[in-house]
């Protein structure tokens, strides 16, 4: 690597240009719609239950296969009340941590929404959602939170 | 860090929080080639680069309020970048070989890096692509619209870049120079030069 592209003037600017040329997606114009939309997926003023594990981002264990038809795991946390879910060819089961009552309601981002309750340990079930966002609303007794926008559907 | 022409990136993360939507179209414009960049080292689709780039964006305006330094929103950028590559990657195969860690293996040809001698440069290509994107972020409005016409091909007149930015003539040449100093001196480019990548060391999940 040539470090002398930091002294030279025209050499930076040259190396920014090719940067610049070659992430400019052909594209562009429908990212950056789609960015702009996004900020209306903005949390305000609920408490945001985070994903803190997705399996499907866990690297592999060394000497094995895995294929793809194992179930995908995820975990939501907020401060008070994490949502843990297994997503597999016939559904989500889940259950929301510490074990208890709660509702949980499914919303989609056309607003369809979905509520189920759980058992008294807090484990619920859900139909597969189709593809695109989705996000988890819990609602207890002590506390109510609502997980990020994450797509939940199994993908292609 | 600019503050001499308008918010810098710490103040646009804050009123984007708040609710600001014009700080969240500052931003937009600013890292939109970076997540286009990480999507080009991971040679995803073009239908795949638009999902991708969304659903960063989604994440991102849930977790603003956690970003606390403009040194963290880059790094954050490429890591959940980067993810979403890995999980279209993923999906796109119905079993992978274990020591496919990213680096490993070419997404284009699935051939392993011992078997792809470019691979490497094409890696370190995009690693400095990365550097300067960051770098280039970081830039005041002024300094980036000025230096995005200076790399125009093919170029552009002095007259027209004058007429374009309504800056005198005379100022471009200094106003380049100061440009490309903020550019040079930027941390991003630094962490370049001693071997660092620009990623979040740290997974966000799955640690």
């Amino acid at each position: 690597m040539n470090p002398h592209f930091l002294d030279d003037d025209v050499a930076l600017l040259a190396l920014l240009g090719e940067a610049l040329a070659e992430s400019r997606h052909p594209r562009n114009d429908e990212l950056m719609a789609g960015a702009l939309a996004a900020f209306s997926y903005r949390t305000m003023d609920q408490e945001l239950a985070s994903l803190i594990y997705d399996s499907m981002l866990e690297p592999e264990p060394v000497g094995a296969e895995r294929t793809l038809d194992t179930l995908r795991t995820i975990v939501f946390e907020a401060d008070e009340v994490s949502i843990e879910i297994e997503i597999g060819d016939k559904g989500i089961v889940g259950q929301v941590v510490p074990p208890g009552r709660a509702t949980v309601t499914a919303e989609h981002r056309d607003g369809a929404r979905i509520q189920v309750v759980t058992d008294e340990l807090g484990c619920f079930t859900l139909d597969t959602p189709g593809r695109g966002p989705v996000r988890l609303h819990v609602i207890t007794k002590g506390t109510t939170a609502v997980t990020e926008w994450t797509d939940l559907g199994t993908p292609n | 860090m600019e503050n001499d022409d308008g918010p810098s990136v710490t103040e646009l993360v804050q009123a984007a929080s708040d609710g600001d939507q014009e700080a969240w179209e500052s931003l937009v414009k600013r890292y939109l080639p970076l997540i286009t960049c990480v999507g080009l080292r991971y040679r995803v689709s073009d239908d795949d680069m638009a999902d991708i780039s969304q659903t960063v964006w989604i994440q991102l305006v849930q977790h603003l309020p956690e970003i606390r330094t403009p040194a963290a929103l880059p790094g954050w950028i490429v890591t959940t970048t980067r993810n979403e590559c890995f999980k279209v990657l993923k999906a796109g195969r119905r079993t992978i070989p274990v020591d496919s860690l990213m680096d490993q293996f070419s997404p284009v040809t699935g051939r392993t890096r011992a078997e792809e001698p470019d691979f490497d440069e094409f890696l370190v290509r995009e690693e400095r692509h990365a550097a300067l994107l960051t770098a280039f972020a970081e830039l005041s409005d002024q300094h980036r619209s000025l230096l995005a016409l200076l790399v125009v091909d093919p170029p552009l007149s002095y007259e027209e870049i004058s007429a374009r930015l309504d800056m005198p003539i005379g100022g471009i040449g200094p106003t380049r120079a100061r440009a490309l100093d903020r550019l040079r001196r930027s941390p991003a480019l630094a962490a370049l030069m001693s071997g660092n990548l620009t990623e979040d060391t740290t997974k966000r999940t799955g640690k």
